[in-house]
């Protein structure tokens, strides 16, 4: 059985619609995970203001909600989905349970990232007079640009795994051509073609993202 | 400049606590270039950096031209710290930055315009022998080079107060002469007083004026560079400033002279002079010495005869040419 030009439509839309739940999500999530990671990074106890309050508080719900499986979270939330965008269905709604899926673990990720940066330069920051905030934004996160964009790079890849689970509960996009073809019609054709396309797109999206963490990376030139 | 009052710090740890340094009182005067030297684990660091209060004292005071450092506001603390300004040993420059970029950071937190903070850079990197690398990363360049970036920082906001932690021990003999002598220039014509803890002894002869030996924590003995060289009297000061010779033990005779070059002549043949103008032979037994410009600096041991007329004849002689001695007994390395 030919692929035909409707279903070739539908797959271009799904490559559409995944990317944009991809990248809406990667983008709001990292919004909301970089001051997360920042905040946790610099309450250490080791940081450079360290409220172990804080810190214990947030790395609590930071762990409680990635030890939720995505599926389960995104069958959870679906009551604040539907308050937040009136529905549970379609890319849209795919958002919300992707941003509270995701912003932990990049929250995780970014506050790994600063933490990588060296002490002494952390340090002669601080002796040369640096507010925390200057140390921040002048220090931890130009410093940890390349961690962080090697991060970005494996985030945007779990997110959009995310979004192809999504499409199992109504949520578009690839994961949703998948479901409907592969799994409910078993289309192996269509599912061939769904599977080498998210391969195609997860690969780009790496190589992309590693290759500008490494060019903007100083250090070792 | 500074005054540390019966300065301590302890670290407790879960398992242990160490008493890093303990009760120390001294003062760093205006202008001056200021050692500290002692073994490993001594508590030099830790003292240094109470000066800057990175590290907080458990007890005592510090005083930063005047002002106590422990009443200070958060805010009032970083604009003091502006004026004292931190070298490290491994440089701790931002990687990400270039040696300009570096050297505007302190700039940057400052206010200073961009205009003004980039032109004030370039001047800086100029100072130090470095405006051919202003675009140039921390990791393209050499130990000495970086040391001179980091040092172009810590200029950059006119401190009052330089603090070196061992900011030469990751260079080569030659690169640590020209930051020794850069950081002499810097002294000399900014009037900037300098703290510089150190392993090298002939970093202290050739730049220090005072000097503080450390052991346990403890400040075990202070004084003029001259003073304590010429005669240390703590045990760890011997320990450390007295040349080590291991063949002594199996030499003739146990008269010793120590004679200590703080910038001679380098062209003056003293010791062969000094053979031929007192007729009489000499050994030598160890020397460390070095030549800076055409002066000379350092410590050398002769053995000298049982012999109490030509002794006499050496230190004449050795005063006429405004050498330092002193007569050791029983030198035994
Ligand atoms: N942050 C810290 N926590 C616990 N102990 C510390 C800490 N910093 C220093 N110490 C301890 O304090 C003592 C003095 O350390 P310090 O670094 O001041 O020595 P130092 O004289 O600078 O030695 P070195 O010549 O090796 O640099 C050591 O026993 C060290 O282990
Ligand atoms: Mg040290």
């Amino acid at each position: 059985m030919p692929v035909s030009q409707a279903m070739w439509g539908a797959i271009g839309k799904g490559i559409l619609e995944t990317l944009y739940m991809t990248l809406a999500g990667t983008l709001i999530s990292y919004v909301l995970g970089v001051p997360l990671g920042v905040i946790l990074c610099v309450t250490d106890e080791k940081g450079i203001l360290p409220k172990k309050g804080i810190h214990d508080v947030l790395g609590f719900i930071v762990n409680i909600i990635r030890s939720v499986p995505f599926l389960l979270l995104l069958v959870y939330v679906m009551p604040f989905t539907r308050f937040l965008v009136g529905t549970t269905i379609g890319t849209t709604a795919v958002i919300p349970p992707l941003v509270i899926a995701s912003t932990p673990f990049i929250a995780r990720m970014v506050e790994s990232s600063l933490k990588e940066v060296d002490p002494g330069v952390i340090e002669a920051a601080e002796s040369m007079g640096s507010t925390p905030w200057q140390i921040i934004t002048k220090v931890l996160l130009p410093e940890a640009k390349p961690s962080l964009l090697v991060g970005a790079a494996i985030a945007v890849t779990t997110i959009l795994g995310y979004t192809a689970m999504a499409g199992f509960v109504g949520g578009g996009g690839l994961g949703g051509i998948a479901t409907n073809y592969g799994y409910y019609k078993f289309n192996f054709k269509v599912m061939t073609i769904t599977i080498v396309f998210l391969i195609v797109i997860v690969q780009v999206l790496q190589e992309v993202g590693m290759r500008i963490a490494v060019r903007s990376n100083k250090r070792n030139k | 400049m500074f005054r540390l009052e019966n300065v301590s710090k302890t670290f407790i740890n879960a398992d242990n606590t160490t008493e890093a340094v303990r009760h120390v009182t001294l003062e760093i005067k205006d202008g001056e270039i200021f050692g500290i030297i002692g073994l490993s684990g001594a508590g030099k660091s830790t003292l240094v950096r109470c000066l800057n209060f990175l590290e907080r004292p458990t007890e005592g005071k510090v005083y930063f031209q005047g002002e106590d450092l422990s009443a200070m506001e958060p805010a009032k603390l970083r604009e003091a710290r502006k004026k004292m300004s931190m070298i490290f040993q491994d440089f701790n420059l931002l990687e990400q930055r270039t040696a300009l970029g570096n050297v505007l950071y302190p700039l940057e937190i400052s206010g200073y315009s961009k205009k003004d903070a980039a032109e004030k850079a370039r001047k800086l990197l100029a100072r130090v022998g470095l405006e051919d690398k202003e675009n140039s990363y921390p990791s393209q360049l050499s130990g000495g080079q970086k040391q001179r970036v980091a040092i172009a920082r810590a200029l950059a906001l006119d401190p009052e107060a330089l603090l070196c932690d061992e900011a030469t021990s990751a260079l080569d003999p030659t690169t640590t002469e020209q930051i020794l002598q850069l950081l002499k220039e810097i002294n000399e014509e900014l009037g900037v007083t300098i703290v510089i803890i150190t392993h090298a002894m002939n970093v202290v002869t050739q730049i220090c004026d005072r000097v503080a030996v450390m052991a346990d924590g403890e400040i075990a003995e202070i004084g003029d560079v001259k003073e304590v060289f010429v005669l240390p009297k703590s045990e760890v000061a011997r320990k450390m400033i007295l040349p080590k010779s291991e063949a002594v033990a199996h030499l003739e005779g146990n008269r010793f002279l120590r004679l200590v070059f703080d910038g001679q002549d380098a062209f003056e043949p003293i010791v062969s002079n000094l053979v031929i103008h007192c007729h009489t032979p000499v050994n030598i037994l160890a020397a460390d010495t070095k030549v800076v410009g055409d002066l000379m600096f350092g410590q050398m041991i002769l053995q000298i005869p049982d012999d109490d007329v030509a002794l006499a004849r050496i230190k004449d002689y050795l005063d006429g040419a405004e050498v330092t001695y002193e007569e050791v007994q029983n030198y035994a390395g």
